[in-house]
């Protein structure tokens, strides 16, 4: 119950901040900066969603229903790109491809044009380019789950496509496409929220999206109630998502059901086909990770060559650990305690709280930022007020100034991923084991302490690295913030690409993207692993 | 082995007891008594109410309304619940949950606690002794067979010293080969110990082979209560006749205090004049007799089923439908007349208008 009132105060203080803000002020916003910047972010939703679909859909058709060498490989090589956040694609690709950079200099050496006048290509800094570097790093949130749909549809339905004289290409639109509907559905919806979510490509590359205006609203114009306003419109995107996903997973309880007896079974390409395959399946991998990485690790090597390992970096690598490690502590426990609450006292309250508890992770991180900041600006002045009533010492914001209101902005955002990994580790564990660790004498708090926390190691230490690294990489919630002058590895990439001083941020990025690996690397071992062992 | 001595001839009472799922009653006005060292079977469809009400007990479930006492001790009832870890009622599970992470002897000492280290493995051992399972005290659970399983399932549920055990579909995970050993061996074993138990079931059979009193549930509610035998012999209605085990049935109507059947005629003295009724006997009630002898039948089927010849038989002059078990042999051939004789004393005969049809 306390867990969903943390989880909602944020939502409650944005409605209420947004309604004070002045009607004037309104609209003036509504018509200078809201309705171009939901112009500009509908566009970007629509593009990267069409791109996330068609290259996440064929990626998994291309991997399920074709054998080639390199498969297995390129099988989890395509989820490398979740590795790589979207502010650090972008980062990394305007200085690739920046015309004096390497890419178009090669380009140009090769068809042999001598300057940049005489031949570019189009600006990666525009909606288009926005739209494909976004979506070249999102497209997994789609590969993922429609691949395990491909993998699960049974194989007789695509046996009796083939033999009612439909090619593999016909099967694939006619029958295995339609199949993964709901699959596709859910994961465009997350990849989208991710767009929504982010802020430094859109803003890097140009694009005045939501989340960009939220930014520059409160933090270049001051404007608490103006960002309030932005962000409560963002938020209804957010909801239309959230039911898209919703209704696309109640579809996929039927399409689960069918009778499963074995999957496809790949077909066998060889020569030219199976180069090409490879070939194929590589390109996303090499745009939305390989290149960037590359990119990166070359920099960052010439940095270290030159100027060694900045002192900065490592202090700013030691506070992202430490709000990493904080928030990983405080959504572990908060959602350890809604799942565990939803499994040993079952009825209404228990699953309204996690159903709650999972909001957070669809708001935008501004969204969460601007709803932190409200109500604890305010317990922070009247803490100050009454330090300097009781003691005559002024405090100061002793919560923002101390990274609280950071770490519950992290713990609100990424509740979710707690809450629903520790659930899944708790679903494998049969029900009539609580009720035999009950009936043989052991209290619901034992009966945690001795089953379920050894039965559930697994997916509690899954949680707890797929929070700590999200929060590594958590950009927009932190810019907002983040106590002064304390500085993470993203934000310090963000304010060297704003600066225009891309390559300084090498390392810190790199940093990221390595960190991003691992919850990549356990994704691809879980989706691998079929059936359920034991433990 | 029950820890707490009664002078109380019930170990356990259930009052009125009530449970809803939403608009659905599971159970209605549950009433019912467990002397000490009695094993008493809940028997009755899918969907009765008979596991719902064994995890009540338990204390796993709570009751809407209702009254339970065990040992003298309420351990439910308005404004009271007894959580199921201070109930010191032991509980099987249909699926045994043996905690994956824990040995054979771990399992069964997970139940024993405020007792010293020397002690936990003393009984520990003890237990495993008893249900024939020491050997296997290392193992983890999914190393073992289904029998085995159960019968570390079964250690673990008495190794605390339950005043009353639940079990819950004990046999129904074992096949049928090993089911019947593995289910003499548990009942000798609760019998030798002295436990009081409840076992839920679906299969009549195995209520009747196991149980010194069965309960038979029907929708939420007991509809019979007693010792098998007698509940086989003389079921109160026509539900738990067929429930019990096979039947044959007539209809026909009270016309004179009597019912007058292509077999013979019957007295009815408690029933109404005119109603409508079903005569009810088992297979084993029939005989055959030479051909011309009692009432005139053909033989339609012949199963031979090993210990018994099942003839299904049609009556002269109507279109019923008889069963009757014959000792193996050289039964007469499909299409053969014979005659029936019906032992008179194994007729039950219930009133049509009310469990007619289910």
């Amino acid at each position: 119950m306390a867990i969903s009132a943390l989880v909602l105060m944020p939502l409650a203080a944005l409605a209420w901040q947004a309604a004070h803000g002045s009607a004037g002020l309104w609209s003036h916003l509504a018509a200078y900066v809201l309705l171009p910047a939901l112009g500009q972010t509908s566009i970007l939703l629509a593009g990267v969603g069409t791109l996330v679909i068609v290259l996440g859909t064929t990626m998994a058709w291309l991997v399920t229903a074709f054998d080639f060498p390199g498969r297995r490989i390129l099988e989890w090589a395509l989820l490398l790109p979740l590795a790589m956040p979207t502010y650090i694609i972008a980062y990394a690709y305007l200085d690739l491809l920046h015309p004096l950079g390497p890419v178009q200099e090669t380009l140009r050496a090769i068809l042999s044009f001598d300057s940049p006048r005489a031949f570019r290509l189009p600006d990666i800094r525009s909606m288009p380019g926005a739209i494909l570097l976004i979506g070249f790093v999102l497209y997994p949130y789609v590969y993922l789950p429609v691949r395990a749909m491909f993998l699960m549809q049974a194989a007789n339905l695509i046996e009796a496509g083939r033999m009612l004289g439909c090619s593999r290409r016909t099967v694939f639109l006619r029958l295995a496409v339609p199949l993964a509907r709901p699959g596709i559905a859910a994961g465009a919806a997350l990849a989208l929220m991710e767009a929504l979510n982010d802020i430094g490509a859109s803003e890097f590359l140009g694009v005045n999206s939501l989340t960009v205006s939220i930014y520059t609203t409160w933090v270049t114009r001051s404007d608490l109630s103006g960002a309030a306003q932005i962000a409560l419109a963002l938020l209804v995107l957010v909801v239309l998502l959230l039911s898209v996903e919703l209704w696309a997973r109640r579809n996929q309880r039927f399409a689960g059901n069918a009778q499963r007896s074995g999957s496809i079974v790949p077909g066998r390409l060889s020569g030219a086909w199976a180069a090409a395959a490879l070939i194929l399946g590589l390109l996303p991998v090499a745009i939305g990770f390989g290149a960037p990485a590359l990119y990166l690790f070359s920099e960052a090597l010439q940095r270290w060559q030159t100027s060694g390992i900045p002192a900065a970096l490592l202090v700013e690598t030691r506070n992202t650990l430490l709000m990493a490690s904080v928030a990983t502590f405080l959504v572990l426990v908060c959602g350890t305690v809604v799942a565990y609450a939803g499994r040993a006292l079952p009825g209404q309250t228990a699953a309204l709280t996690g159903r709650i508890a999972g909001l957070g992770y669809a708001m935008p991180g501004t969204v969460i930022a601007i709803g932190v900041l409200i109500p604890v600006a305010g317990l922070d002045r009247m803490l100050d007020l009454g330090a300097k009533l009781a003691f005559g010492l002024p405090l100061g914001l002793v919560l923002i100034g101390s990274g609280t209101a950071l770490a519950y902005a992290y713990t609100v955002r990424f509740l979710a991923i707690g809450t629903g990994s520790v659930e899944a580790g708790f679903n494998r564990i049969p029900r009539s084991l609580d009720h035999a660790a009950r009936s043989l004498g052991h209290g619901p708090g034992a009966s945690f302490r001795r089953l379920h926390l050894p039965l559930s190691r697994a997916a509690l230490a899954a949680a707890a690295l797929l929070v700590f690294v999200d929060a590594m990489k958590e950009l927009s919630a932190t810019l907002l913030l983040r106590p002064l002058n304390f500085e993470t590895l993203a934000t310090r990439l963000y304010g060297e690409a704003a600066r225009g001083t891309h390559e300084d941020g090498a390392m810190a990025a790199l940093a990221i993207v390595v960190a991003g690996i691992a919850p990549v690397v356990l994704l691809a071992r879980i989706g691998r692993r079929k059936p359920q062992e034991p433990a | 082995m029950s820890r707490q001595e009664t002078s109380d001839a019930h170990l356990l009472s259930l009052r009125a007891v009530c449970k809803a799922f939403g608009p659905v009653a599971a159970l209605d006005q549950v009433s019912l008594q467990v002397a000490k060292g009695e094993i008493l079977c809940l028997l009755g469809p899918s969907g009765c109410g008979k596991s719902t009400l064994l995890r009540m007990i338990g204390g796993v479930e709570r009751a809407d309304d209702g009254a339970m006492e065990l040992g003298g001790r309420p351990i439910f009832g308005p404004h009271l619940f007894v959580e199921p870890e201070d109930r010191n009622i032991g509980f099987m599970f249909q699926d045994y949950a043996l905690f994956p992470h824990l040995t054979v002897a771990e399992n069964v000492a997970f139940g024993l606690r405020g007792i010293g280290r020397a002690a936990k493995a003393a009984r520990t051992a003890e237990v495993l002794d008893v249900a024939g399972v020491a050997p296997l005290a290392d193992r983890y659970p999914h190393m073992l067979s289904g029998g085995e399983q159960q019968r570390v399932a079964l250690a673990r549920a008495l190794a605390p010293r339950p005043a009353l055990l639940l079990m819950d579909e004990p046999f129904s995970n074992l096949d049928q080969g090993l089911r019947d050993t593995v289910r003499a061996e548990t009942l000798r074993l609760l019998r030798s110990l002295g436990t009081t138990a409840i076992i839920v079931t679906h299969d009549p059979q195995e209520a009747l082979a196991i149980s010194d009193r069965l309960v038979l549930l029907r929708n939420g509610r007991v509809v019979a209560d007693d010792r098998p035998r007698q509940l086989y012999q003389y079921p109160p209605d026509l539900y738990a006749a067929r429930f019990l085990g096979p039947g044959n049935e007539l209809a026909a109507s009270v016309e004179a205090g009597s019912v007058d059947t292509p077999l013979g005629r019957f007295a009815a003295p408690d029933l109404t004049e005119g109603d409508a009724v079903t005569v009810f006997f088992r297979p084993t009630a029939l005989h055959l007799l030479p051909a011309g002898d009692g009432s005139g039948a053909v033989v339609i089927d012949s199963v031979f089923r090993g210990e018994v010849e099942r003839l299904t038989l049609r009556l002269a002059g109507s279109s019923e439908l008889l069963r009757i078990e014959v000792p193996p042999g050289s039964p007469p051939p499909i299409g053969a007349a014979v005659g029936l004789g019906l032992d008179p004393g194994a007729v039950r005969i219930f009133a049509r208008d009310r469990h007619a049809k289910f």
